[in-house]
């Protein structure tokens, strides 16, 4: 499924970076004091990750966790669902350079509880109000991604169900 | 024989006194018809997505990314309601953290936050030098503009409720100011 998000590999001390950013994002909503380090040397960070995700040497460690945080912060901070499709899921990925763990970011929200519920709501959000920070080629590209790891999770049931009076208006604007 | 009353200028619009700066200067524009333009559309719908695309488009044109767009929306909701994003839609048993599902109530009070944090922030010239630097300077403009609205709303509500008292809407016949 990696294959079909294009975008460069992140490098390794980036992705420990953009998971320290995400883990912080919830201390600093708390307190915008609250001290930053780096990935390497807070140790209460480092501590979590061990803890959670295993081995701080393994790659695959550090694309678990933020995969994980991020789909959960992204869960946790929306306060929008068209705009979480069309800026979370359809431009930041790529704008930021982790478009490579788009399916699995996700996966994981559909995961969470509600999930489904927040992706299906602002696609059709997207679709019905049209589009105000994306394009409909990023947003059907999105849709596509969306039946695949739905299928995956055995869940395209319900995915397309839910979509089945939205896909109709992504042709009529189309057109 | 010439009337000796001076003519009396004609009142002036609050444009033309200075209020709005450079446009005092401007000539005035005789208005060709009396008829009312198109009203432009305002509807609540609107307005609740716009201050949001608002605040979005004045927080990336600052530099922020998008753990800057987290952390400044999610300090908006805790300094103005005192809860996460998640809490305060669980709070009113909403699961998809939809705002347009919020009660009106609420929603108005988001958008005033919004546009007074999106007004702060394109005021605001950052000088940090790294990405976490821009992103919690952002987010301190939000919270410094969300904290005043919020002391704002709360007074306007209280003076309200003041006015209605009996003490205040019917003052007693010695009272100093109506002596």
């Amino acid at each position: 499924m990696k294959a079909a998000v294009k975008g460069n590999p992140m490098q390794l001390a980036a992705l420990k970076a953009k998971t320290y950013e995400t883990w912080l994002i919830d201390y600093l909503i708390e307190d915008l004091d609250t001290p930053i380090q780096t990935a390497t040397t807070d140790l209460a960070f480092k501590s979590l990750i061990r803890d959670r995700f295993g081995d701080l040497r393994q790659r695959s460690t550090w694309e678990t966790a933020f995969v994980c945080l991020k789909a959960q912060s992204m869960r946790e901070h929306n306060s929008h669902s068209q705009y979480l499709i069309e800026l979370g899921f359809c431009t930041w990925p790529q704008k930021e350079g982790y478009s490579e763990y788009l399916p699995q970011i996700l996966e994981q929200f559909l995961k969470t509880d509600g999930g489904m519920d927040v992706i299906v709501t602002g696609l059709q959000y997207a679709l019905k109000n049209g589009l105000g920070m994306t394009t409909q080629t990023a947003v059907v590209n999105f849709l596509q991604l969306g039946y695949q790891v739905a299928r995956k999770l055995e869940l395209d049931r319900e995915f397309s169900k839910a979509m089945s009076e939205s896909v109709p208006l992504l042709g009529a604007s189309a057109a | 024989m010439t009337d000796p009353t001076p003519p009396v200028p004609e009142p002036q619009p609050d444009s033309q006194l200075g209020l709005f700066g450079s446009e005092s200067n401007a000539p005035l524009v005789p208005k060709r018809s009396r008829t009312k333009s198109r009203p432009v559309p305002t509807a609540f719908d609107d307005q609740r997505l716009d201050s949001y695309k608002a605040l979005v488009a004045s927080l990336l044109n600052k530099k922020a990314n998008d753990q800057g767009v987290a952390i400044a929306i999610g300090t908006i909701y805790r300094a103005g309601f005192g809860k996460v994003t998640a809490e305060l839609y669980a709070h009113f048993g909403l699961q998809t953290n939809n705002r347009a599902d919020l009660p009106t109530g609420v929603l108005r009070i988001l958008i005033v936050y919004e546009l007074a944090a999106q007004r702060r922030v394109d005021r605001h010239v950052t000088q940090g030098q790294t990405q976490t630097e821009i992103n919690r300077e952002i987010a301190q403009q939000c919270k410094i503009a969300t904290q005043i609205m919020r002391r704002a709303l709360y007074w306007s509500e209280r003076a309200e409720r003041l006015e209605a008292t009996s003490l205040l809407s019917q003052p007693p016949a010695d009272y100093p100011l109506n002596s």
